[in-house]
């Protein structure tokens, strides 16, 4: 068996989490700083080309349907506002990050982000984040899992056999093989990069709620664990072949029964359109 | 996860109600149909109910309900969700 760790060896040792592009840092700055103005946060998208194309790329796709070609950095903060424009640097700077992880990764990642979108609509957390944000939550859910196939790729590797041949999910492969699980790693990157507390609370409890210390979390994280496993169940898991569970207790948390299924899907499945084209943003 | 085997156009599975009731799933068109995902339980005597998932969803677990209903977009929907393999 591998070495083992805890999340404090595991950062000290082996994994450099990577910081948000310097720009979006700024811009995180700068939503939350009460005397900056939107032409600051345009300012800022414009000198960062890559960021300022996918941007574009993103207020133009069917999934964001302003209506209309926005050609501008400056339209585009204006159409749109601060969370949106907050979310958009976000997820642009997340598809930057999957650059380095895998096909399956980042099809499952999309997916679960608007998982979450339809999730959110009939869940007790409606109102809690709003439904761009969910898309962020359900992008990053597993971006731990990025950073043990850079770190640790032989350990992730032996963690996903064992979960084939133990039938386990992966989280708890993860846990026996490394010591830590991808969940609780997810988590400390976004406490890194200054996203919000509730956001990196949701991706440490997606698979098991008690990692979330605030009882008032809970929901976001059972919410999120829902569009993990809605995902396994459309034959989109994180990678080939996963044990897809979910707690009993994610469905009280999150204040779904099973009178809301079917229109949650309904959203879900009205939304697998636009996959291929958030994909194709991606690169 | 449920063991869903291929009976010529349907996938069939074995489940359990929420009240313990144990029953097959029978999926055989798309949601459209009332009748394209049914659940069939062993009646008193010989004689077997079969419901359409649809009006017991009360009866099914939402871990369960999601399953059945993915599947069933699978096989039968236009979403555009993997088709799924048998073994």
């Amino acid at each position: 068996m591998s070495a083992q760790f805890n999340i404090d060896s595991l950062l000290e040792e082996v994994v450099t989490l990577p910081s948000l592009p310097s720009s979006v840092s700024r811009i995180t700055e700068l939503l939350n700083d009460p005397s900056s103005n939107l032409s600051d946060v345009a300012y800022v998208i414009q000198t960062d080309p890559a960021l300022a194309l996918k941007t574009l790329r993103l207020v133009n796709s069917a999934y964001y349907g302003v209506g209309q070609r926005v050609n501008t950095v400056e339209h585009a903060v204006t159409m749109l506002g601060i969370k949106v424009i907050r979310n958009l640097a976000y997820t642009a700077a997340v598809f930057e990050t999957f650059e380095r992880g895998s096909g399956e990764l980042l099809h499952h990642s999309v997916m679960a982000g608007i998982a979450m979108r339809a999730v959110l609509e009939h869940s007790a957390c409606r109102g809690m984040i709003d439904p761009d944000e969910a898309f962020v939550y359900g992008l990053l859910h597993d971006v731990g899992k990025i950073l043990f196939y850079e770190f640790l790729p032989k350990e992730s590797e032996s963690a996903t056999l064992m979960s084939h041949t133990r039938k386990l999910p992966t989280y708890l492969a993860e846990r026996e093989v490394i010591g830590v699980d991808h969940a609780e790693l997810g988590c400390r990157l976004i406490q890194k990069w200054g996203l919000s507390d509730q956001l990196a609370w949701a991706v440490a409890g997606h698979h098991q709620l008690d990692a979330v210390e605030d009882v008032n979390l809970r929901p976001l994280a059972a919410a999120l664990g829902i569009a993990d496993y809605i995902c396994g169940a459309s034959g989109v898991p994180a990678t080939p072949r996963a044990i897809v569970q979910i707690d009993s207790r994610h469905w009280t948390a999150a204040g779904i029964s099973s009178k809301q299924i079917p229109a949650v899907l309904d959203r879900f499945f009205a939304s697998i359109g636009f996959v291929d084209e958030l994909m194709r943003l991606a690169v | 996860m449920l063991e869903w085997t291929k009976q010529g156009v349907a996938a069939v599975a074995s489940v359990e109600l929420t009240n313990g009731q144990r029953g097959r799933c029978v999926l055989l068109g798309p949601r459209e149909n009332p009748k394209g995902a049914v659940i069939v339980l062993a009646g008193t005597g010989s004689a077997a109910e079969t419901k359409p998932v649809q009006s017991c969803v009360d009866d099914l677990g939402p871990a369960l309900l999601v399953e059945i209903l993915c599947m069933q977009e699978r096989m039968f929907g236009a979403s555009g969700l993997p088709a799924p393999e048998f073994a």
